[in-house]
């Protein structure tokens, strides 16, 4: 008889999570959609330029929806996001979901690559440094840690860009086209979360090894080896989990200061080019997308949490 | 009190003297400062560093170490500012919560969880966004995305007491003035508020400093070091000094003041490690 309960209670929890993410969204963008309306400025004017009629103007509004009363530009805009339509630019006067389907991938490329190699590496780094605490390696991995965390991402950008590009000539300073062109920013992307994950799988593994049935397993002669493999780090790299999600949150957000630095055709660029130019749906649909992202992305991290270890739950 | 002990730790001292120095610096800087940070003068442009301008000049011809020695107080000022903000309201929304509980600390937390589903700094530029650049615009950007997430931190570290025997012989000997049991619970987590005063100081100079960068935080002419690499990253070839020297001195103080927030994590409550 196979016993299903655990898997309808996982179920349980994956429609409650759902509904939470859903409700998120919502009310994620109820701010990003109204918050613009705080903002000075007419954006016709803003669009057209100072000396437009006045004609020019209505039928400027009207061609965007602006016309229409708030509450139906809001339900437009929770449709699109659903269904995949976020507006026109007010500049380029183009959908914005075209230019943000060739941007994200772009993005999504260069945060997935620079988690791939800050989690792997900060993890084995992370186990390292809590095996052989206190010793020298320790101390050097704590100093980078250190380091990592202080050291602002667009400074080492210019500066990674200043050695391997314009000195050693080896890879491209900006654009984007071939591999190439991704290895400096996702290497500037990992070094933030890579001291983090270090610095947390760290951490864990100390609270982990300090634990009583890490010390029977010792007293009963276990291989240290051993224990430490097949015990401690099951269980430390569980909340690691946690931290993914975090990191990844950070990553999106240093995408934006590293596509600035690299001159990348991504999301990030976008959306700044969006604020320069106060291009209310590019900003509004630049950043919805990012914290649907986000959400999901949680809520994945969430479920994911919860099948290995069911005694957490929201 | 735990003075002693902080100052025990090496890396916790040179941190301190580093931040020292630079306050210093900041509230001295008429007098340490060589030149008119603002001055221009675009014959001498990008200029690499020489015995008069020991760090050479921007793009605009304006002597960097007077600008550094300016931005110090830019960046005190952002950072003590910033993290003031965010750490006055996390506590007041998380003490909030722990204690009353209920619906409102349903309220806060629900709240608290929407606004951490922005990933961090968007929110900031959402705000920056709305409301224009600048650099107080700037400021309250950054120590607002990061009220939640104190919130969530100092709730969470006055839950631990809020229930405990203290706290409720405290009620019973008649300490019914909430006021009073404020500051019972105040102090017992000024441990917490102290350590991520630090890390927030930290936080904040960095947020500001990137949006500097991207050329929503201060303006110019101000001497802003984001503000400064932003200015020079143009000339990253001919004149890579200018966008490296603004650089080190933000690394040296958000690391004297991560350094100083782990220190002081370490002496005042060891078990957060």
């Amino acid at each position: 008889m196979v016993n299903y309960s655990k898997y309808i209670r996982f179920f349980k929890f994956l429609l409650k999570r759902i509904f939470h993410a859903f409700l998120i969204i919502i009310a994620v963008s109820l701010i990003v959609f109204f918050a613009m309306e705080f903002a000075p400025g007419d954006p016709a004017i803003l669009a057209l330029n100072q000396d437009a009629t006045p004609e020019a103007i209505v039928q400027w509004k009207e061609e965007m929806g602006l016309n229409l009363p708030l509450y139906i530009q809001y339900f437009r805009f929770v449709k699109g996001i659903f269904t995949g339509d976020l507006g026109s630019s007010y500049r380029t006067r183009r959908p914005i979901t075209e230019e943000l389907g060739r941007a994200i991938p772009i993005t999504l490329q260069i945060t997935i690559i620079a988690l791939i190699i800050s989690s792997l590496l900060g993890i084995i780094l992370g186990i390292i440094s809590a095996i052989k605490r206190e010793t020298v390696l320790d101390d050097v991995i704590r100093v980078f840690v250190l380091a990592g965390i202080s050291i602002p991402l667009f400074w080492l950008g210019l500066l990674l860009m200043y050695y391997f590009s314009i000195k050693l000539h080896i890879l491209p300073s900006m654009g984007w086209g071939s591999l190439k062109h991704i290895v400096l920013p996702s290497i500037t992307l990992s070094v933030f979360p890579l001291a983090m994950f270090i610095r947390f799988t760290r951490s864990s593994m100390l609270e982990v090894i300090r634990q009583d049935y890490i010390r029977t397993a010792l007293a009963k002669g276990l291989p240290y080896k051993t224990v430490i493999y097949k015990h401690a780090l099951k269980n430390a790299l569980i909340p690691i989990i946690t931290v993914i999600g975090l990191q990844f949150a950070i990553s999106i957000a240093g995408a934006v200061i590293t596509e600035s630095v690299f001159n990348i055709p991504g999301m990030g660029r976008l959306l700044i080019s969006g604020v320069y130019s106060r291009d209310y749906p590019v900003i509004r649909g630049c950043i919805m997308l990012a914290s649907v992202f986000f959400i999901l992305f949680n809520m994945l991290i969430d479920l994911l949490y919860n099948y290995i270890d069911p005694r957490i739950s929201l | 009190m735990f003075w002693k002990r902080l100052f025990r730790s090496k890396s916790s001292l040179f941190a301190i003297v580093i931040l020292l120095i630079i306050l210093f610096v900041a509230i001295f800087a008429p007098f340490l400062s060589p030149y008119d940070p603002t001055e221009q003068s675009l014959e001498f442009r990008r200029e690499l560093p020489t015995k008069e301008h020991p760090f050479g000049r921007d793009p605009f011809g304006r002597d960097i170490l007077s600008r550094i020695i300016y931005g110090t107080r830019v960046t005190f000022v952002v950072g003590i500012m910033g993290a003031l903000i965010s750490i006055f309201f996390g506590v007041i929304f998380g003490i909030f919560a722990a204690y009353y509980g209920g619906r409102l600390s349903s309220i806060i937390m629900r709240l608290v969880d929407v606004l951490l589903a922005f990933p961090y700094f968007i929110f900031a530029i959402l705000l920056v966004a709305i409301f224009g650049p600048g650099l107080w615009k700037a400021i309250m950007a950054i120590a607002i995305s990061e009220i939640p997430k104190v919130t969530r931190i100092i709730r969470g570290a006055t839950l631990n007491i809020v229930n405990s025997e203290y706290i409720e012989s405290a009620r019973a000997i008649g300490a019914n003035n909430f006021r009073i049991i404020f500051n019972h619970l105040l102090i017992n987590v000024s441990s917490v508020i102290i350590v991520y005063f630090s890390l927030e100081l930290s936080h904040v100079i960095l947020g500001v400093a990137a949006l500097s960068f991207l050329g929503l935080g201060a303006q110019p002419p101000l001497p802003e070091w984001g503000l400064m690499l932003n200015e020079a990253k143009g000339y990253l070839m001919i004149a890579p000094h200018m966008s490296i020297i603004p650089g080190v001195f933000i690394v040296l103080l958000v690391l004297s003041a991560n350094i100083l927030g782990d220190g002081l994590r370490d002496v005042l409550d060891p078990k957060l490690k």
